[in-house]
């Protein structure tokens, strides 16, 4: 049993976990029961070139976001996320789709619920970065397609390389290839298991929010996003929350307002504690004020006022220019720099309302109050 | 009569007194208890003389107490305000030959010694209609209150004693003198003669009887930097009297002390009193001040107006007359100021060499150096005390300069000397020589070190190139190969047991 366990696990970082990280063929190996975490979470790699290539392959991978001196692997929570995900990635094979096959699609998937549900939030920023490396690898995934035409029939290869060859003389008709990242093939329609489409799209949602750092990074695609009690301590690591802010800066801001605006909502009527706030609204207005320090920033003011979260998201940089004490830090710029701020800030107050710069201000006076004590 | 206190006790018998942050049983007054007022003297004498009466003095009460049997007692009462108060008192009580106790109001039990370290606690109280029972380990007694004496009265009953001449005490510098009227004529006459800086006055007090003709009145002097010879006349001289100053309202007569420190009881003396102790006991006070002028004023001297000599009005000469003369320059014992320059002889070049390779950048950076065939000129505004070379000169007037130790003579202003100087424009002017012949250096002529001094320097070529930096390639996915049953071969879930 513990050799077929090292085997499963060998087999699992060397041919899945190894590449995913530093790039080229990655294999979706067997699925992976849920109760094997136990061993998996604590395992030690055989082979010390495959371990290399993980712990490589994580630091490249946040390289841009921040550092960290350690990044714990195998950990529990990380290899919950890679195994949840390595079950989800195996469900998109039309494959599985097939009698006999068919009937342990719900039992994958089971064990897919059950290893998302045993994630705990990280406790260190080595332990938020490593889930955030392995995950957004994950979502990164492509699966390439290949559709071979020929006279008589249509040949379909999903995520595999393609077997048939043509008969001489004749060659194919049509060869079409098609590649799709699993950050769309997870959540939407694909070409098989059709009873799974909403159960699968939701447990990678699931997911995403056991990674604070790629559920703040991946806010587009993800309904309902929340700041929990996980996305507030990684928003109070400061070195933290500049690589997310400017990570989202640089890949555009066209979404980031109405998802962060209902967080924003939901997360004031919750009436968390004041020192909870903070790093919410410092997250909110740095993002803002780095948007307008940035001219490649996406997020143009809109010629009708926003409304419901945008609102409530372009209210919260305009609020911190009429709120004392350490809100003011947050906006002590070089004189020019300030004044582009400040500009726009005006003009968000306009698009946002009076109703929505009170709302704001009230969050981030009650961060201040934290703070003061 | 008495038991210890014990650590963390917060209940005593004794009313009024609670353990304070140390733990010592305390409470808001301390009292010393003395035999005799002479040990009470020795207390305030001892106390005053280490530290100052005037912490205690805002509390303080001394009272004569009276005894059931009609024995006396003196008892001083201060505010306790902490223990370590407590313990000085009550160090320096023990050497006077007091006892010290603490409470509030009326019962005061034994302080703190070293058999108990955190204080005492009755055994039982005394229910006696008394003004104040005092417990110790080997009594206990009740008292009455006499009467009370004013520290201040006790003072000036006092007198100060003499000290012995042979200690060699240097008078202080500022003294005050008393004399008779009739003396204190030719002492103005004396004092003023030998150019001593003194003021005087005439102090009046009203008659203390009926039986008495007038008032007494009295000279005062107020001398600075007497000598001591005129000080040691003084003081020999009958009806003359010199005081030392202990305060800004307190002297005691020279050669005597006062038993108690009077410089520390400082807030007993009313500031614009003088209060003058004389080696008799008898105490001046002196309220207002009397006015006081300078003694130069007061001497008397004989004028006759008739005999004056006339004035002569001067008449000038028609003549013009002229004068010519030469700037010079002489040594001078002044210390030197403003040393932002050298001068460095041209065959000293090498070892102006050798020190700037020595030098650290900070002191290279604020060098400034002109060369010309016969010298080198170094200027540095901070001080060209870094550059140990040449002959350092000394910046009399802006961008003049002078060596050191040497001054221009006649000794002109800095502004007449800048005239003088015609045709320098912006330059630096430097003056050498006996004859102080000036020598002028432009200001174009001047530049960084680094400028003058250093060859330039040609770097090789070469070539190099940045490392590549590979982005992680996407991973791209492949099934494994399809299995008719997924889940065979997977390790089972561990049965409970």
């Amino acid at each position: 049993m513990a050799r077929q366990l090292q085997e499963l696990f060998d087999e699992f970082a060397k041919d899945f976990v190894a590449p995913l990280l530093k790039g080229g063929e990655t294999k979706a190996v067997r699925v992976l029961p849920a109760h094997v975490l136990g061993t998996f979470g604590h395992g030690a790699f055989s082979d010390t070139e495959v371990e290399q290539q993980i712990r490589e392959g994580l630091s490249d991978a946040v390289a841009d976001l921040a550092s960290s001196s350690v990044m714990p692997f195998p950990e529990p929570g990380a290899m919950a996320v890679v195994m949840a995900g390595h079950n989800l990635i195996a469900l998109t094979d039309p494959k599985l789709d097939r009698r006999f096959a068919r009937g342990s699609l719900p039992k994958v998937l089971g064990w897919a619920n059950e290893l998302i549900d045993s994630i705990e939030a990280p406790t260190t920023r080595g332990e938020a970065l490593t889930r955030h490396a392995l995950l957004s690898r994950l979502l990164d995934l492509t699966r390439e397609d290949t559709i071979l035409r020929s006279w008589a029939y249509t040949y379909r290869f999903h995520g595999r390389a393609p077997t048939v060859k043509p008969v001489p003389p004749f060659d194919f008709l049509d060869k079409k290839t098609t590649r799709q990242t699993m950050r769309r093939l997870l959540r939407a329609h694909f070409d098989a298991n059709v009873e799974l489409y909403e159960p699968i799209a939701k447990a990678t949602n699931r997911l995403v929010t056991r990674s604070p750092i790629t559920l703040l990074l991946e806010h587009k695609d993800v309904p309902d996003l929340r700041f929990g009690e996980a996305v507030v301590s990684v928003l109070s690591d400061s070195g933290l929350r500049q690589g997310i802010i400017q990570s989202i800066v640089r890949t555009g801001t066209q979404h980031v307002a109405a998802p962060f605006g209902h967080a924003l909502r939901h997360f004031a009527a919750m009436d968390p504690p004041g020192e909870y706030i903070l790093p919410v609204v410092a997250f909110l207005a740095e993002l803002q004020i780095l948007e307008v320090m940035d001219d490649r920033a996406g997020h143009r003011p809109k010629d009708v006022p926003a409304i419901g979260d945008e609102e409530l998201f372009s209210a919260v940089l305009p609020a911190l220019f009429e709120t004392e004490g350490a809100a003011k830090e947050l906006i002590q710029l070089e004189k020019t720099d300030y004044e582009r701020v400040r500009a726009r800030a005006a003009q968000r107050k306009a698009e946002a309302g009076d109703d929505a710069v009170e709302m704001a201000r009230s969050i981030a006076e009650r961060a201040v109050a934290a703070a003061r004590v | 009569m008495l038991e210890r206190a014990a650590l963390h006790q917060t209940r005593f018998r004794t009313p009024g007194v609670a353990p304070d942050s140390r733990g010592v049983t305390l409470g808001q007054q301390g009292v010393v208890l003395f035999p005799s007022i002479d040990r009470l003297v020795a207390f305030l004498r001892a106390y005053g003389n280490e530290g100052s009466l005037d912490d205690l003095i805002t509390h303080l009460k001394i009272r004569r107490l009276i005894t059931p049997l009609r024995t006396r007692e003196i008892m001083l009462s201060i505010a306790a305000e902490s223990s370590y108060r407590m313990d000085r008192v009550a160090g320096i009580a023990k050497l006077a030959g007091g006892l010290v106790f603490t409470g509030t109001a009326r019962h005061f039990v034994k302080y703190r010694d070293s058999a108990s370290p955190l204080g005492y606690d009755v055994l039982e109280l005394l229910d006696e209609a008394a003004d104040m029972v005092l417990y110790h380990d080997t009594f206990q007694q009740s008292y009455s209150f006499e009467r009370e004496i004013p520290l201040r009265d006790l003072i000036f009953k006092l007198t100060p004693y003499r000290i012995p001449s042979g200690e060699g005490r240097q008078a202080s510098s500022r003294l005050w003198a008393s004399a008779e009227v009739g003396v204190g004529a030719a002492i103005l006459t004396y004092l003023f003669r030998w150019q001593v800086t003194a003021r005087a006055a005439l102090a009046e007090w009203p008659p203390e009887s009926a039986f008495d003709d007038q008032g007494k009145r009295l000279y005062l002097f107020d001398m600075s930097e007497a000598p001591e010879r005129i000080v040691k006349l003084l003081d020999s001289l009958p009806g003359v009297h010199v005081f030392e100053p202990l305060g800004k309202s307190v002297a005691v007569e020279y050669g005597y002390e006062h038993p108690i420190a009077l410089d520390s009881a400082a807030s007993l003396f009313d500031e614009n009193t003088l209060h003058l102790f004389r080696g008799d006991g008898d105490v001046l006070q002196l309220n207002p001040l009397p006015p006081f002028a300078p003694v130069r004023s007061l001497v008397r001297t004989p004028i006759d107006v008739d005999a004056a000599a006339p004035t002569r009005t001067f008449q000038g000469s028609d003549q013009s007359l002229t004068l010519g003369l030469d700037l010079k320059l002489a040594p001078t014992s002044d210390p030197w100021r403003n040393v932002t320059a050298t001068v460095i002889p041209i065959a000293e070049r090498e070892w102006l060499a050798r020190l700037l390779y020595a030098l650290p950048p900070a002191t290279l950076a604020s060098l400034r150096m002109g060369v010309s065939d016969e010298a080198i000129y170094v200027l540095d505004p901070g001080g060209i005390e870094g550059l140990p070379l040449g002959v350092f000169q000394s910046e009399v007037a802006p961008r003049i300069y002078v060596p050191s130790g040497l001054t221009l003579v006649p000794a002109v202003a800095p502004a007449v000397l800048e005239e003088l100087v015609r045709d320098r424009g912006t330059g630096y002017v430097f003056f050498s020589g006996e004859n102080a012949t000036p020598v002028v250096v432009p200001r174009e002529a001047f530049g960084p070190v680094s400028r003058r001094a250093l060859r330039n320097v040609s770097a090789r070529a070469i070539g190099a190139r940045a490392i590549d930096m590979e982005e992680p390639r996407l991973p791209l996915l492949r099934y494994d190969a399809a299995r008719r049953f997924p889940l065979w071969g997977l390790p089972k879930e561990p049965k409970e047991k």
